[in-house]
């Protein structure tokens, strides 16, 4: 009997043992899972491949939201969308889904996905703000372009979005569980064919942990990020803009109930990236605040979700690496009046050269385009301040503590010389094989370029015909715009309608069609001021022939 | 009775191993770097004066500190920068010593209350004058903002980590000694920081009767 009872006792006790071996074992594979879907293709890998953010380090869970939570979530909430409708992913955005992609069930241009802690999951990458479209007319052909600023995202309206969904009484597994499976059997039933970045549907373990913490620890995390940039207003974005030194403030503590207003409103159209190479050594941002291209990328990784501790540093570089030499796509030669194009260049020579350089990279050489990548004060620029004015003497400095920590033998020779080097601009290749050696011993390196500069930075105008609208805030519509006086500029117009316009170089900003697509700029809003870059140094004094002719000679940049 | 002499040589490595790690991790100390020591001006503003360990901060206490309680506890935007001078381009305020005892440590130096930051007509940037007459620096927001945070329900080995680990990534040993040491020491520590930087020059008397070093030694009048 007792022999009975003691063997039986002992089964039982082995079988606990073995299933908390099991599962210790599971939750360990779970817990180290890290396995971001990899593409091979540069152009690939810049489109969709992950910089590190979805992960999670430790107490921090990551930004990452399941890819299950990012499919459903239109659906879920179709009546938050900016045009109300579901069965479109996040179209009504402007994210850019490519030609056979479903919007239900794929992911837009911008997005990347990694499995961590065993679930597929999904957050922003470099090309969401760097990748835009435009059409020769109404019913022309999309074109995708990489690197072009995102004219048609709306990244205040998704982040307005994610604020009202995370807050909504739908935003809890009783709601959310059956829309997933509602999502789940309606790809299954699309019948599309198995990709890396379709991940299989939920097993029965991810049911329960997403109906029990998944669900909920998604509303947190979305309620506090955004609540921590509670004082940002998105509304006042736009497509194609974004705020881009306020939220770093948050991130670092600043009292923003003490801060001036002024210094809170600093909306900025995004900037292109091709070309990078030649923009070592500029200063870059808007208003020139860097001169790192490194430091400049890891700051912006920072909206990737790519902390310190989870930033893939491998992936950004091979992205920056991408970027490095990638060119504008040309101005489509059938519109380009060619007989113009020599007397636009004299005047080009005579009055734009010093500060924007020369049309094709370096931009700078000898004698030419000494001001280009250089600051101009703002008393004499005269463009809108507001974006100037939030970037801070105190967030210059306060920045200097970010990445701090790395790399961990900062003090080697080769990290000394590393930080150096990574302002110098590029002579040679072996300038560019002798960098890219310190980088990839000594990358990430805490921040030590940031600046507070007065005014804002000579650009090099490569691919000027798709960054249009124009100057920092996308105050001015057109080149022909640009090259008017204030008074004569557009005062409110319509951003984000992606049908270009081959006259006036810019996109098509007035109409029933830009009404109805665009988003309505109104240049009287503080931030949004159209003034500036005028007067007879800038060509707005030039004749309307010489303007015709410089506008021709642009479109070649 | 043949195993005792394996016993004996498990214990003792066990113990030299424990010393080892204990004094590696609290006690070891690393030279500044020269970039810091060979140069006057740096020497000044950055030269660790040692006294990191008895009245510093852990390191990553130190960086992470404006970030959790500054919005609440800093009279205006710029974490450190909205009270103390600071050179752009550099990890930490000007007085502000990094230097390895144990861990990273932060030791205040006679620059945080002895230089002082100037705009010159033309510049935004300030100039960071190493012993200038001028006083610039918020000492006693900085005494404040110490007896402040550490006074906060929310200081926490949790919450002081959880900021860390959005920054940093603390290794295994290194993390439990922020957990279970370094950050409920510094809490003391900050309390302490708090009362001594508004007398920093004199020798205190705690509330036990006790008399603690002041924060710096006095030094003859010149």
């Amino acid at each position: 009997m007792a022999a009975t009872l003691r063997r039986w006792l002992t089964g039982i006790g082995g079988a606990v043992v073995t299933l908390i071996a099991i599962v210790a074992v599971y939750a360990l594979y779970r817990l180290t899972d890290d396995r971001p879907v990899k593409y091979d293709k540069p152009a690939e890998h810049f489109k969709y491949g992950s910089t590190g953010g979805e992960r999670g380090w430790k107490r921090q869970f990551g930004f990452g939201v399941p890819y299950w939570i990012w499919i459903a979530m239109p659906e879920l909430v179709p009546d938050l969308l900016p045009d109300g409708r579901p069965g479109r992913g996040y179209s009504s955005f402007g994210m850019i889904y490519e030609d056979g992609k479903d919007p239900r069930f794929d992911l837009p241009i911008g997005m990347s996905m990694r499995r961590t802690m065993g679930i597929d999951r999904v957050y922003f990458t470099c090309s969401v703000c760097h990748t835009g479209t435009y059409r020769d007319g109404a019913n022309g052909r999309r074109e995708i372009v990489l690197g072009m600023p995102a004219n048609t995202f709306e990244f205040g309206e998704l982040a307005r979005f994610l604020r009202k969904a995370s807050i909504d009484p739908r935003f809890q597994a009783s709601y959310m569980m059956p829309k997933i499976d509602e999502v789940a059997e309606s790809r299954t039933r699309a019948g599309l064919p198995d990709a890396p970045s379709r991940p299989p549907a939920m097993g029965v373990i991810d049911r329960l942990l997403f109906r029990y913490v998944g669900v909920s620890l998604m509303r947190d995390q979305l309620v506090s990020l955004l609540g921590r940039l509670d004082f940002i207003d998105f509304s006042k974005w736009g497509p194609g803009r974004v705020d881009t030194f306020d939220p770093p403030k948050a991130l670092l503590g600043f009292r923003i109930d003490q801060a001036h207003p002024d210094a809170l409103n600093g909306v900025a159209d995004f900037p292109s990236v091709w070309n990078q190479k030649s923009r070592k050594g500029m200063w870059l941002h808007w208003d020139g605040n860097n001169c790192s291209v490194d430091e400049r990328n890891l700051s912006a990784g920072f909206g990737t979700g790519a902390t310190p501790a989870t930033i893939d540093a491998k992936a950004v570089t091979d992205i920056a690496d991408f970027l490095w030499d990638a060119q504008p796509p040309p101005f489509p030669s059938g519109h380009v009046r060619q007989p113009l194009v020599s007397r636009g260049e004299a005047i080009y020579k005579e009055y734009c050269q010093t500060c924007h350089g020369t049309q094709k990279p370096p931009f700078r050489q000898a004698g030419d385009g000494t001001r280009v990548g250089q600051v101009t004060p703002l008393e004499r620029i005269k463009t809108d301040r507001h974006r100037l004015d939030t970037y801070t003497p105190e967030l210059a400095r306060a920045q200097g503590s970010l990445y701090a920590g790395y790399p961990p033998d900062a003090d080697r020779a080769e990290c000394r010389e590393y930080v150096e080097d990574v302002c110098r601009p590029v002579q040679s290749d072996a300038d560019v094989q002798r960098f890219r050696r310190l980088r990839d011993q000594c990358y990430p390196a805490r921040f030590q370029h940031f600046r507070k500069t007065e005014g804002y930075a000579n650009q090099p105008l490569d691919g000027l015909w798709l960054r249009a609208p124009y100057l920092h805030n996308g105050s001015v519509p057109t080149l022909r715009g640009l090259l008017e006086r204030q008074p004569m500029r557009p005062k409110v117009f319509y951003i984000g309608y992606d049908v270009y316009d081959f006259d006036d170089v810019g996109f098509v900003t007035s109409g029933p069609e830009a009404e109805k697509y665009g988003w309505r700029l109104d240049t009287s809003v503080p931030g949004n001021d159209n003034g500036g870059h005028e007067g007879r140094e800038y060509g707005t004094e030039l004749s309307p022939d010489d303007k015709n002719a410089l506008i021709e000679y642009l479109k070649g940049f | 009775m043949r195993r005792r002499p394996a016993l004996i040589a498990v214990a003792a490595f066990v113990v030299v191993g424990l010393v080892l790690v204990t004094w590696t991790m609290l006690y070891r100390e690393a030279p500044q770097p020269a970039s810091i020591t060979s140069d006057a001006d740096s020497n000044f503003l950055y030269g660790s004066i040692g006294n990191e360990s008895n009245s510093g901060l852990p390191y990553w206490v130190a960086v992470v500190l404006p970030r959790v309680f500054g919005a609440q506890y800093l009279p205006g935007p710029g974490g450190y920068a909205a009270l103390l001078p600071w050179e752009e381009g550099q990890e930490l305020p000007v007085g502000f010593a990094k230097r390895t005892v144990g861990v990273e440590r932060v030791g205040f130096t006679c620059a945080l209350c002895h230089t002082s930051e100037r705009r010159l007509s033309g510049h935004v940037t300030p100039r960071i004058d190493a012993a200038g007459a001028l006083r610039a620096a918020d000492i006693n927001g900085l005494a404040d903002f110490f007896t402040q945070s550490a006074s906060d329900a929310r200081f926490s080995a949790d919450t002081i980590l959880q900021e860390i680990d959005l920054a940093y990534r603390l290794g295994v040993l290194e993390r439990a000694l922020y957990r279970f040491v370094l950050i409920p020491a510094s809490r003391e520590r900050l309390l302490d920081l708090g009362s001594r930087l508004r007398s920093p020059h004199a020798a205190t008397v705690s509330s036990s009767g006790s008399t603690r070093p002041a924060l710096f030694p006095k030094t003859p009048a010149h």
